[in-house]
């Protein structure tokens, strides 16, 4: 029984992955096609909750893979995470993305 | 018939990304949103081929050998870019000139 519901969990996840990573390609691909650019980078702090180092490889591989986010840097207590982001408007809103990831990893690894 | 079209165009649009990534490459302005271009357009092409690959031949090595393969590349691909990355935010490269914010080069400042 717990098997059936961590790989519902791994299947759901991976859906949800997918369809952000696709539609997102699209938007860089729209990004670099058109003549002028529309973006507006920033390195931004972003705190981490997720604490075993297996969770943070796992967290910064997939903030890596998610195009418009790059993941440049952990500091030395390993609680904030810096990224750059191409499109950066909101900070807010963007930290809070970050976070959904980090519940469902925190979901998927536990 | 219909396989086979289908095969074709997964692999046209794989093609497709690995070129845009390699356009972005000459078209964007820093080093920070090239790798951007460079590190996911071409995964996503990759993904693309292997999903065609895997629907001309359907069989079972076929599939796990394509899972291996994107499984290899999301672990090495990250870490990679991570660290150039890395590198070159310490040597202090030049932002592009509407980067409007650096919270990573205020934290190097304090001393810890």
């Amino acid at each position: 029984m717990k098997i059936l519901v961590k790989v519902w969990h791994i299947v759901e996840f991976a859906f949800f992955y997918l369809h952000r990573f696709i539609s997102s390609n699209i938007e860089v691909a729209y990004e670099i096609l058109t003549p002028d650019f529309g973006m507006h980078p920033a390195i931004i702090e972003v705190p981490v909750i997720v604490k075993s180092d297996h969770e943070i490889l796992a967290l910064v591989n997939l903030i890596t893979m998610t195009p418009g986010t790059l993941s440049l840097d952990i500091s030395d207590d390993k609680e904030k995470l810096y990224v750059h982001a191409m499109y950066a408007e909101d900070k807010d809103k963007f930290i809070s993305d970050i976070k959904k990831l980090e519940r469902k990893i925190q979901k998927l690894l536990n | 018939m219909i396989k086979e079209w289908i095969a074709i165009v997964l692999l046209a649009l794989g093609a497709l990304f690995i070129l845009l990534a390699s356009v972005g490459l000459i078209r964007l302005p820093d080093i920070y949103t090239r790798m951007h271009a460079t590190t996911k357009a071409p995964t996503l092409g990759i993904m693309l081929m292997l999903t065609g690959l895997c629907i001309y031949f359907p069989s079972f090595p076929t599939v796990i050998k394509s899972l291996l393969i994107l499984i290899f590349i999301f672990l090495t691909i990250p870490v990679a870019s991570h660290m150039i990355g890395r590198s070159a935010h310490m040597m202090n490269t030049k932002k592009w000139k509407s980067t409007s914010r650096d919270d990573l080069e205020k934290s190097r400042k304090k001393p810890q």
